[in-house]
This record gives structure tokens, sequence and C-alpha cells, in this order.
């Protein structure tokens, strides 16, 4: 495997998630670093990374995803993650009852 | 556009500081207005302090350079003294209690709990016996280091220690060098085993014979310095310093770092900090321009090209070979010895502190020199009171001869104290090297054994060069999150040096000692007859590798699983942040 692409420390927004990498071809589950960033000085977007552990996933180099956005568009992503959010913890209590 | 932290600079840097710091520490913590907190944070570092994280506001650590990691007679004994008096907080370390120092991959010093209004009282006491704490942080030349032993050890060719003494004495507190666009840290050896570690510093002065006109009539060539420049392990990019082919006398290396310093300070990115350590300068220009620029702009002489290095008889941190670290006893060149102790991941209690300060004065002449694989060494001890010495009860625990896992054990701050980290890392570090120790047996010809832990990708423990390279990372396991390291194998300096390849991710912190013997037991029925570690990893891929890395449960037990960068202190009884104590008082 490669050293990892993204620098991994106690700012890094989630250091563990799960996912998955999905092609025509194949499908493999692999653990991954998610962080959102931004230049410190004179931002013009934000950028969201996604990295899966290169270990786990043997049909690709290793590599990280990066999405630049504007911050409405980082809005719209934070607001459909929240409302999102909200519906599976309102399911998760409806399971629970 | 320059970043936050050059306009905090522009604004305040450097000596200046100093006077605010002292009135902060007159009129207490919180007296340091919120919004300006960053930015005086960021400054203070020129003066040796960093805040602690979150959780533990109002302390501080306080790095201590020692040139060359030289600690001058007296000089430890003052050190145990601030540790015992002020580096004491509300948190108590299972294994170090409750004052210790810390010995730096950089030899340096490093103290914790420090608050803020008992700096100039610290400050006074450290100046007052020789010590200082300017610039060990920061954006400007930091602690010089090379071979310890310089000017002592019987196999240098050449004295490093005065030429140190005098870049120390140049460049600290020298405006024109105050205010770089990053760290510039600088290694000078002068001994042939490659102990300054100079390939992964900025700027590296390694031993080099010429042929100069005027050098000598008895046909001998001079003993100068070859010249390397952007090494370093940060941020994921780790690079070797490269070969600039600039040979250099040793009364012009001022010159030249000089030359080298202002070439970074006047050339290196100030607009994005992540892009601005200058071996990210010598990627874009290459070698030949950097030194094409160095002569041209920044010195007045003619640079010769390169002469003949020694490299070829590097041993330190090698992977096999003789002195691969400094540890046991070593003849000096005045006939005296200089004796090794493996102090394990570099922490020492401040008990022990004074303890060690009063042997190096009975035995030896009061000096004490630090290592960059965070151990110290006591000189000159002569022939007929080392048996005496060596007898000393402090040195069961502080072994000349220890167990390969204890002396290549290094480690980094970790979630302790640092805002980086995300795993506890030296009171683990201990415990992997005991439970090695008592478990594992490396083959018999097989004398050495590095494992580095690094909680981040910052690279403190230096990583990328140990035969087992271990950092921090998350995994899950039985449902819940834990710290968990990535694992990489087969780095190491020498002659040609050669970061780790990263081969196994994730391993569950408490299966990492399973991992090491597994791995230790496959590379024992696998190698080759006299094989060292670091060729058996280079002549395998890297699913081998992974395969042979195998994680286990085993007795080792790690009472740190959990996310210890979301306590306020990791050893805490009431470990939550909402426990943390308050901010201490102005006292």
């Amino acid at each position: 495997m490669s050293n990892r692409l993204l620098r991994v420390n106690a700012y890094t927004t989630l250091d563990l998630v799960d996912g998955r990498v999905r092609a025509h071809e194949f499908e493999s589950d692999a653990p991954g670093v998610v962080n959102v960033t931004a230049p410190r000085e004179a931002p013009e977007q934000v950028t969201l990374q996604v990295e899966l552990d290169d270990t786990a996933v043997d049909d690709l180099p290793a590599h990280a995803d990066e999405i630049d956005l504007s911050p409405a568009q980082a809005r719209t992503l934070a607001e459909a993650l929240q409302s999102t959010a909200d519906r599976v913890e309102a399911a998760q209590r409806g399971d629970s009852l | 556009m320059p970043t936050d932290v050059e306009n905090w600079k522009s604004e305040a840097y450097g000596r200046e500081v100093r006077d605010r710091l002292f009135e902060f520490a007159e009129e207490g913590f919180d007296s340091i207005p919120d919004d300006e907190r960053d930015a005086w944070f960021e400054r203070f570092k020129w003066w040796g302090l960093y805040h602690q994280r979150n959780g533990q506001e109002g302390y501080f650590m306080m790095r201590i350079g020692t040139p060359n990691g030289v600690l001058e007679p007296g000089q430890l004994r003052t050190v145990g003294e601030i540790a015992d008096e002020y580096a004491r907080g509300p948190g108590t370390n299972p294994i170090f209690g409750d004052a210790y120092a810390d010995f730096t991959t950089r030899q340096s010093i490093q103290l914790h709990w420090i608050e803020l209004s008992d700096v100039p009282a610290v400050f006074e006491k450290l100046e007052a016996n020789g010590l200082s704490t300017q610039q060990a942080c920061g954006d400007s030349w930091r602690n010089i280091v090379g071979n310890p032993v310089a000017g002592k050890d019987a196999q240098e060719v050449i004295d490093a220690w005065p030429v140190i003494r005098d870049l120390n004495e140049t460049f600290k507190g020298n405006d024109d060098h105050a205010n770089l666009p990053r760290k510039w840290k600088v290694s000078v050896t002068g001994s042939a085993d490659g102990s300054g570690q100079g390939d992964i510093n900025d700027l590296a002065f390694e031993p080099a014979y010429k042929a100069v006109e005027g050098a000598g009539d008895d046909g001998e060539d001079a003993v100068g310095f070859n010249v390397r420049v952007g090494g370093g392990l940060a941020r994921n990019e780790p690079r070797l310093a490269r070969d600039i082919d600039v040979w250099v006398p040793p009364e012009r290396v001022a010159d030249v770092a000089g030359g080298l310093s202002a070439l970074f300070r006047d050339y290196g990115d100030r607009e994005d900090r992540y892009n601005a350590r200058v071996k990210f300068l010598v990627d874009e220009w290459g070698a030949d321009e950097v030194r094409e620029t160095l002569q041209d702009e920044y010195v007045e002489f003619d640079l010769e090209p390169a002469g003949r290095d020694v490299r070829e008889e590097y041993t330190y941190n090698a992977g096999e070979g003789a002195r691969n670290d400094l540890v046991g006893v070593h003849d000096q060149k005045d006939g005296g010895n200089f004796v090794g102790l493996n102090v394990l991941v570099g922490r020492m209690g401040a008990a022990d502190v004074l303890d060690l300060a009063d042997l190096a004065e009975e035995y030896g002449s009061g000096e004490v020199r630090l290592s960059q694989r965070q151990n110290v060494i006591v000189t000159d001890v002569p022939d007929d009171a080392l048996d005496e010495f060596l007898a000393e009860p402090l040195l069961d625990h502080y072994s000349p001869d220890p167990s390969p896992f204890m002396r290549g054990s290094v480690a980094c701050t970790g979630t302790e104290f640092c805002s980086l980290s995300i795993v506890e890392t030296k009171n683990r570090q201990v415990r992997f090297a005991r439970w090695l120790k008592a478990n594992v047996d490396l083959p018999a010809d097989v004398e050495e054994f590095h494992i580095h832990l690094s909680g981040c990708t910052a690279s403190c423990a230096q990583p990328q060069i140990a035969d087992v390279s271990l950092r921090g990372m998350k995994t899950r396991k039985d449902g819940d999150p834990v710290e968990a390291l990535d694992v990489g194998l087969g780095g190491g300096l020498g002659e040609n040096p050669q970061f780790a390849r990263w081969v196994t991710q994730r391993v569950p912190v408490d299966e990492v000692p399973g991992a090491i013997a597994n791995l230790i037991e496959g590379f024992a029925a696998e190698r080759e007859a006299g094989e060292s570690f670091r060729a058996f990893v280079a002549r395998h891929d890297d699913d081998a590798l992974d395969a042979l890395v195998d994680p286990e449960e085993t007795d080792y037990e790690d009472p740190m699983m959990h996310n210890t960068k979301r306590t306020w202190y990791p050893y805490a009884e009431d470990d939550a942040i909402e426990d943390a104590p308050a901010t201490p008082a102005d006292d």
C-alpha cells in the first residue's frame, strides 16, 4: 500500500467512517477518513475530502477524492446531512419504542 | 495573500514578544484577550512555549533548546530542579508520576504543566545557568542537532561542536533570521556514524574530505562538510535532504548556513504554511537552482563542489552494523568514556533527573548529552570509575545495555498533552516495550530493533525511519471505536536512507504487540542467514509483509483503548472534558 494521502490528526473531521467503493465490476467495504477544510487565508471554497483505506480496496490505486464546494453548496450539503440525520434518528427512536 | 500566522508575526514576533509575555505572566493568563489568544500562542512558540491541548487551558509545554544536546556541568540539575518545582499540574501520569522531563528526538528537553505566571521565574533560572527556551519552537532556527558526543567521540572525522556553538550564537536572536516562513532545522555532524541524522533536516552539514589549495603540504585532504538541503518527515510528505554539491570548510559554515537561511526567508512560501518548508522549495527548484541562487545572491566566495563523504560508514539507525545508537560504553578520544543510558521513550522523572545529575558529577565531569533517540549520555567517565558507575542502582532502570525493544523505542508526546495527536503514545510505548521484552525473542544475531510510535501524521517520533513504524489512527472493535495504529516497516537511515513502507492499516492497539510478535516470528523463520530486518523487508512485497504483521490479541492489556483525545487528561479518573480543572489561578 501507499502512504495515506490525507493528513490525519486531531483536527481531521472524522478519522473513522464506514464506507464502500462501488464500481460496475467490483464492490469493497472499507473504513475511511473524511475531512472538511479550506485554506486558512482568503478561502474561496470548502473542500470535502474522502479517503478510503488503501489496504481494504484491491481494485484501485491509493487515492483520495476531493470535492470543492461553494459556500452555498456546502450549506446545502450541511442542511441535507442535518435533515437526513434527523430522519435517521427519528426512525431509530421509533424502532426502540 | 499572507496567512493569519504571517500577519500575527508581522505585528509582533521574536525578541519583542518577551516583554508582552512577561506582562501577561504578571497580569495572569486571563489577561490575554480571548480574540488574541491564537495570535499570542503562536508568538509564544518563539520563546519555547506551546499552549497545551483542549481541556488543559492555561498550561504550557516548555521546550528548552540545548544545542547538539549538550548540557554543561550543572545544567541537568537545573532542569531537574525546574521540573520538580514547576512542571507539576492537575494530572498524574500512572507510570511517570507528577513531575518529569522529556528528552526529544531533536536533542531538546520538554517540560509540561508550566503555568504562565511561573514563566519569568523559570526563564530567570534557566538563563542564570546558561540555558534558554528561545527559538525552541516557532518559525526560525530551531535547536541545532548533531552527533551529541561531538568533540569527544573517538570515531569523529571533525569536531563539529565549535561549528554548532558558532551557528547557535550567530543565528539565535539574529533579527535577520528570526522570522522565517516556517521552522528551520539544522544538523551539523562531524562523526562518521551518521548520528546527526542530517537526511531528515532542512539543512545538513555532513563530514567530507576535499583536496583544496593550501590545505596542507603533506598532500592530505582538508576536512569540512558537504551540504544537503530540504529533508523532513512531516505532513505525509517525507523528503530526504538533497545534495546541492557544495563542500564548505568549517570556518565558512556560518556563511553558507546564513545564506541558505536567508534564501529560505526570501523565497519560501509565506502564502501556504502546508507548502512552506524548504523541502517544497527544493522540490520546485531542484538542487541545482538552490546552489546557483546561493552562489549568485547569498555568498561572496566561490562555492566548492562537494567533497568525498563518509556516508558508507554510517551506522546510526541504519538497520545493521555497529553503533546503531549511542547507548552503552564507548571510547572518547581523550581516553575517557561516554556512557549512553537508555531512557525509555525519553521520559525521566524529576527525582531521577536530579539523581543522574549527582552521578554525572561524581563519576564524570558533570556534563551530560542528549541523543536523537531520546537517550542520555554521561560523558568523561574515566576507566577507573567505570565499573563503579555501571553498578549504580539508577542504571538498573536507565540501562547502558538494555533489551533491543527498550533501546529501540521512540515515542512522541501523544494525547497526554498534544493538540494534534489522536492516540495515547508514551505510556503505550512503555507497555509495548515491556511486553515485547518479556515475550518475544529476536534471532540471536539481531541486536537492534527500532519501533517508533507517533500519534499523528506530524511525525514527531520520526516513524518513517524505524524498523517498525506506528502511527495513530482509529478503528472499530466489537462495535466500539478504539485507538489503532497504522504499521509501516523497513525504514532507516545510513548510507542509503529509506522511508518505511506502510503495509497494514488500523490495527487495534491491544493487538499491536501480538502483530509485532508474529512479524518477528515470520522474520526469524524466513530470513536468510545473517539478514537484517530492514533487508528482509526490502526483499518482500507489501502484501507479503501485511500477511506477516498478523494482528492478534495476547495477554497484553491496553488501558487506553478509548478515545483519549476526547478526555481532558487520558489518565484521570474522571477524564471527561467537562471534568477538566479550572485554568490555574494567578499566584
